[in-house]
């Protein structure tokens, strides 16, 4: 009865609107994201107008370029938090990470170093954007193996699936679950990830959904994925994203 | 009375009889003449024969016998085919390069490393190293998930010996190594160049430094190796250069010098990466490859050609490790079947360069050289 109950109502939360984004770069000078915590601040106004309740910045860790540690991101984490009291802000802050599937991050899976996650154990990962990885199934069983659930992010982006759907199912069907960005749905980065984001909501292969917001153009484009046909349909899955 | 009235009347009725007498015997005359010619004619008539018979009356056809709508329609229909066949067939006999990475993966004995991208910011006439001044680009990281697909090659092993080489020269040999060189050396390894394609060097020019000594002087002696190293821009990546075109470059990579110069190269680097002369024409690239870890083989998009791919399936049997990565891969989407074909979309790191790319599209299109 309890439980019925409960679906339910997840399912009327589900269908309103997505309260929690799980995957931005708003904590300010780490990487490629906001560049001042002035610029993250008009991030989190830009979110709570959009009707966010909580946000996950997700600030990318890659061996070469943004070599972050769960140290430096609590750091930020917590000056960011700071800022929001000081502006009365609503928006709630949490930080995980975006991992770079690299030699770096098969090491810390091989050495087993706790992994930054977000909400039960989700550990969102990247790979290469044109290349496959060789390193895809070692690391899935890796982060499976050790309690993660593993979150591909973007999938709609990655130029090596490209040439068959069916690439798309294999992975899907390896246990990763997949975020789709907002901002692919409007055709933001390209017309093919907006083809490939589409089909993945059509064919229920779709878990969250993320803005993978870096800066405020991104933002702007949300303005027009946010009112996409695919947009609502994703809204219509089951997602993620308010359990977070 | 009466009778006498009647007397003096007959003369003139007399004249006036003659004179209608007159008028009948005229037109008597006329008739006759009319009756007669009547049957004049009728004799003549009737002794006329005509020279045909009128055997059924003509038909009439709607539809031109001639030209034949059908049949014009049927040529025009197969010649449009014939053409249309033809013309793809042309194109596709003389297109003998390797226009996708789906095409060479099709039937390539050996492993497929990756892809590439073409370099598209600006015309090069030299390989240069690119990889220190865009990190961001959609080059670097494409590079970078080559070095992590190389780790996996060859597993556990600290230190490395990459040897690149290609088909001919112009399939982005010397790029290809001195930018993941380039990467390897940004990932904390302490890396060296090695410019072995001493009858075509360019390592140095990537590098823009000088060429005076280099392999060719150090393998016969006549420079040490401390004195040739030279620094690049980036901290953890040294190169070599080629050195002045030897007569015997074969022979020389054949000495023993040649892996002792190697095995001292590895006491101070943990990878060690050789542009190595292309395959296709002579035999001192194919020594190298055998020696290496990681040997790599460049095809490029739209440039190498077909047969290329008969070489590395004949190379793979000798040397199995080979890997083959393809440069240039074009940026453009092309709608194609079952997919969008190999494009890449947007740089890593979207929203440089996106613009950009647009504004130089239309520029390329309209001719403008940027």
């Amino acid at each position: 009865m309890f439980g019925l109950f409960k679906k339910k109502d997840k399912e009327t939360v589900a269908e309103d609107s997505l309260f929690v984004d799980m995957h931005s770069h708003v904590l300010p000078g780490i990487d490629d994201g906001a560049d001042s915590p002035e610029d993250a601040l008009e991030l989190l106004k830009a979110f709570e107008q959009f009707g966010y309740k909580k946000l996950i910045a997700t600030p990318h860790i890659m061996g070469d370029f943004f070599r972050n540690t769960p140290e430096i991101i609590s750091e930020k984490l917590q000056e960011l938090q700071c800022l929001i009291k000081d502006n009365n802000l609503s928006i709630k802050l949490e930080a995980a990470a975006e991992y770079y599937l690299d030699e770096w991050f098969m090491a810390k899976l091989r050495s087993g170093e706790q992994l930054l996650t977000l909400g039960s154990n989700y550990l969102l990962f990247e790979t290469s954007y044109i290349n496959e990885s060789s390193f895809l199934d070692e690391a899935l069983f890796l982060m499976k193996s050790q309690g993660y659930k593993p979150v591909m992010a973007h999938p709609e982006r990655y130029t090596y699936l490209y040439s068959d759907f069916s690439l798309f199912k294999k992975i899907y069907e390896k246990g990763v679950l997949f975020q789709v960005n907002i901002n692919s749905l409007s055709g933001y980065y390209s017309k093919a990830a907006q083809v490939f984001a589409g089909k993945l909501i059509d064919n229920c292969m779709v878990d969250m959904l993320g803005s993978d917001c870096h800066g405020i153009r991104h933002i702007e484009a949300m303005k027009k994925a946010r009112i996409s046909k695919h947009y609502k349909k994703a809204l219509q899955l089951n997602l993620l994203n308010n359990y977070l | 009375m009466q009778v006498e009235q009647e007397v003096l009347s007959l003369p003139s009725k007399e004249t006036e009889f003659t004179r209608l007498k007159r008028f009948y015997s005229i037109y008597e005359k006329f008739y006759l003449l009319l009756m007669e010619k009547e049957a004049e004619f009728g004799i003549a008539k009737a002794g006329t024969i005509p020279n045909f018979v009128i055997l059924s009356p003509a038909l009439n056809n709607p539809n031109p016998i001639y030209p034949k709508k059908f049949f014009i329609y049927i040529s025009g229909l197969g010649i449009g085919i014939f053409l249309g066949i033809s013309l793809i067939a042309i194109r596709y006999l003389l297109n003998d390069t390797i226009s996708t990475q789906k095409e060479l993966e099709r039937s390539l004995h050996a492993s497929m490393l990756g892809g590439i991208p073409e370099y598209s910011k600006e015309k090069m006439e030299v390989s240069k190293l690119v990889v220190d001044k865009n990190p961001k680009s959609a080059i670097s990281e494409a590079l970078r998930s080559v070095r992590t697909n190389l780790e996996f090659i060859c597993p556990n092993k600290k230190k490395k010996l990459i040897a690149v080489t290609s088909t001919v020269s112009g399939e982005g040999k010397t790029f290809v190594a001195s930018n993941l060189s380039g990467v390897i050396a940004l990932s904390n390894q302490k890396v060296i160049l090695l410019d072995l394609d001493m009858r075509k060097p360019k390592v140095h020019l990537a590098f823009e430094k000088e060429n005076f000594k280099g392999m060719s002087t150090v393998l016969i002696g006549k420079h040490t190796l401390e004195e040739c190293i030279q620094p690049t821009s980036i901290s953890n990546l040294s190169f070599i250069s080629a050195g002045p075109t030897p007569p015997n470059p074969s022979e020389l990579i054949l000495r023993e010098e040649f892996d002792l110069l190697i095995k001292r190269l590895f006491e101070i680097y943990d990878v060690v990466v050789i542009d190595t002369p292309p395959v296709g024409l002579v035999t001192d690239g194919i020594l190298i490859l055998r020696k290496a870890d990681i040997p790599l083989y460049v095809v490029r998009t739209d440039y190498s050609k077909k047969s290329a791919k008969r070489n590395i399936n004949k190379l793979v049997k000798t040397i199995p490790k080979l890997c083959v990565l393809m440069n240039a891969l074009k940026a453009i989407n092309t709608y194609g079947y079952g997919g969008y074909g190999y494009g890449y979309g947007y740089g890593y790191y979207e929203g440089e360069t996106e613009k950009e790319t647009i504004i130089s599209k239309i520029k390329s299109l309209a001719g403008v050289k940027a």
